[in-house]
């Protein structure tokens, strides 16, 4: 079941970008003012995880894409693993939150080369340790 | 023809085991909220039936009882009979001569059509005042519903009520939704039964979906035995008597002391046994909402069990006392069904008809709520069930019982003891009663879902087939 709202094209180019060039550290997406696309809201060369994690907003619902770049232990090197966040705040009302569940599909699926997915309603939640886990068992 | 949720107020019917709620998708809130139970009166053709309506109806709100549409349907056995049916609040609330209770749900699937459509008709005509012609439909259904009872309902609503447009949401992926989750298990505990049910990116999950008959019915199926029996604190039972049925209250009692209320002995006679039933659990009901609680702690004992906080109720009938322990044991059968369900105490015969397969319990069987969710999840594919662990999202009425989450953690956390688990519960407390009404609300009211709606035109092209395509 979804709600039937799409991504617009602008969505995958930045986020082509993002996976491709070099630039790019992360993407926010929300949704238009209509509700009836997915949009993006901001694109980020910052590279620092809790600029990142500052985007989002204690109220209300977004997807973000985040290049995430690890060192592996025992000194084999640096690797870039590409996370999704779906954020949804304990605090953001329940057509925000319906909103945003029901339409996550249409955006997710479009994305390839993600490689860890994080469902969050809290700061807890997503952490650099949280996402490390994730990145160092596949 | 496309309906577009913006320029076209859809509506939202949400049948449930215990009220039945609706109202308009875009609000916060049902509504209309309504039992799901009926009464009926059935006479002999050509007999005139000296029911009519209702002799002794409420002071207040005198409502024009509904239902009264009185259609001949054929009885097997004895020859044509008339039944009448008595729907929505003013139905099973109001006390007639002769009247049968029953409840259309079964297993919480929409199971006897004909008062369904009854009390859709009056949601639609005498509640909300609408034009069904012109309003798309959604109707929410559990993860297990029979492609019989989504048929029924389709002719419900297209033929019957011709409405425009339909589409069936899936209860549990409208919970998670409503929580802001496309992926959790969503345990629902409700009147007739607890579900567990894995939605994973929006779709639930047939293979992890589990039920069994364990919630409020079979509580106050327990209370309802131990109440009418005397107990070690109480040398005589308790009449449970409704308001319907009283006519003065014993005025100055002292707590622990037996009432002795004047009954209204002009209804006594007239009063059936599924109606006295139906409206002694209702006074139970009231007592459970009121005082129970869950320990948050493994291994009830009895013994400690003397120092818990001890509540003063009073029931319709003037008797009233401290209760402690019995705040507690009953609904531990929650947490812990092979100590707490007393399988002496006769089950309602409804519940008795769930059997065991690899989806569900029967009532020799039951398992706690927290074991429902683990076996719902490690049935799952092992990818994802870190996810679901980290969303769990807690609904129904009988979750509100006090204590019950924090119980869920605690238990949970003893079952999987290197797992993370997080319990995710709407704070507002009709945000998880009505859980899958307010996700259908939301959704049924954007104008993109138009895509999704079924529309008459489109069943009468392709028939059943169309509503199952599309409502997955």
């Amino acid at each position: 079941m979804s709600s039937g709202v799409q991504p617009t094209q602008e969505c995958l180019e930045k986020f082509q970008e993002l996976k491709t060039g070099k630039k790019l550290s992360y993407v926010i997406y929300g949704l238009t003012e209509d509700k009836k696309s997915i949009t993006v809201l901001k694109t980020s060369e910052e590279k620092d995880f809790d600029t990142f994690v500052n985007e989002l907003p204690e109220k209300e619902c977004r997807w973000a894409v985040y290049d995430f770049e690890f060192t592996l232990p025992g000194g084999e090197g640096v690797r870039n693993k590409l996370v999704f966040v779906v954020w949804s705040p304990d605090d953001a009302n329940v057509k925000n939150k319906m909103m945003f569940a029901s339409s996550k599909d249409a955006l997710r699926r479009r994305l390839e080369g993600i490689h860890i997915e994080i469902q969050a309603t809290d700061f807890s939640e997503i952490t650099k340790d949280a996402i490390l886990e994730k990145a160092l068992r596949r | 023809m496309v309906y577009n949720g913006d320029e076209v107020s859809a509506l939202v019917v949400d049948f449930g085991s215990y009220t039945t709620r609706a109202g308009y998708a875009g609000e916060d809130c049902p509504r209309v909220v309504t039992p799901s139970f009926y009464g009926y009166i059935d006479t002999p053709e050509g007999e005139s039936s000296t029911t009519n309506g209702n002799g002794n109806a409420p002071a207040e709100g005198e409502d024009v009882v509904m239902g009264d549409g009185a259609e001949p349907t054929t009885n097997g056995t004895s020859g044509k009979t008339t039944r009448k049916y008595f729907v929505g609040d003013d139905g099973v609330g109001v006390w007639r001569k002769g009247m049968e209770v029953d409840n259309f749900m079964q297993d919480g699937i929409v199971h006897d059509a004909e008062p369904a459509s009854r009390l859709l008709d009056h949601i639609l005509h005498d509640r909300l005042g609408v034009n069904p012609e012109e309003h798309p439909m959604m109707i929410t259904e559990p993860a297990w519903n029979t492609p019989k009872a989504r048929e029924q309902l389709t002719q419900m609503i297209f033929e019957g009520q011709k409405m425009p447009a339909l589409y069936f949401g899936s209860a549990g992926v409208l919970s998670a939704f409503a929580a802001g989750k496309p992926t959790a298990l969503v345990l629902d505990v409700g009147y007739t039964h607890s579900s567990a049910v894995p939605i994973v990116d929006g779709y639930a999950l047939r293979a992890g979906t589990m039920r069994q008959p364990l919630g409020s019915e079979l509580l106050i199926s327990q209370l309802h035995s131990h109440f009418t029996k005397p107990s070690s604190t109480r040398d005589f039972p308790l009449s449970l008597a409704s308001r319907h049925l009283i006519s003065k209250r014993d005025p100055q009692l002292n707590p622990g002391t037996k009432a002795n209320p004047v009954l209204r002995e002009d209804r006594l006679s007239g009063t059936t046994p599924s109606w006295k039933k139906w409206s002694e659990d209702g006074v139970i009901e009231n007592w459970k909402e009121a005082t129970t609680e869950i320990v948050n702690y493994k291994g009830f004992d009895f013994n400690t069990s003397k120092d818990l906080p001890q509540v003063l109720y009073e029931f319709t009938d003037g008797y009233h006392q401290y209760f402690g322990e019995e705040r507690y044991r009953f609904t531990e059968m929650l947490f812990d069904p092979k100590n707490y369900f007393n399988q002496a105490v006769e089950p309602p015969a409804t519940l008795r008809g769930i059997s065991n397969t690899d989806h569900s319990h029967s009532l020799k069987d039951l398992v706690s709520l927290s074991q429902l969710v683990h076996d719902s999840i490690m049935a799952c594919d092992v990818d994802v069930r870190a996810a679901l662990l980290q969303n769990i999202v807690v609904v129904g009425n009988t979750s509100l019982t006090r204590g019950l989450i924090e119980r869920l953690d605690v238990e949970l956390a003893a079952l999987m003891p290197s797992q993370k688990i997080k319990i995710h519960s709407p704070t507002i407390p009709f945000e998880r009663k009505y859980a899958s009404w307010v996700g259908g609300s939301v959704l049924a009211s954007l104008g993109t879902f138009h895509q999704l709606w079924v529309t008459k035109d489109e069943y009468e092209e392709h028939g059943m087939n169309i509503v199952h395509q599309r409502c997955k």
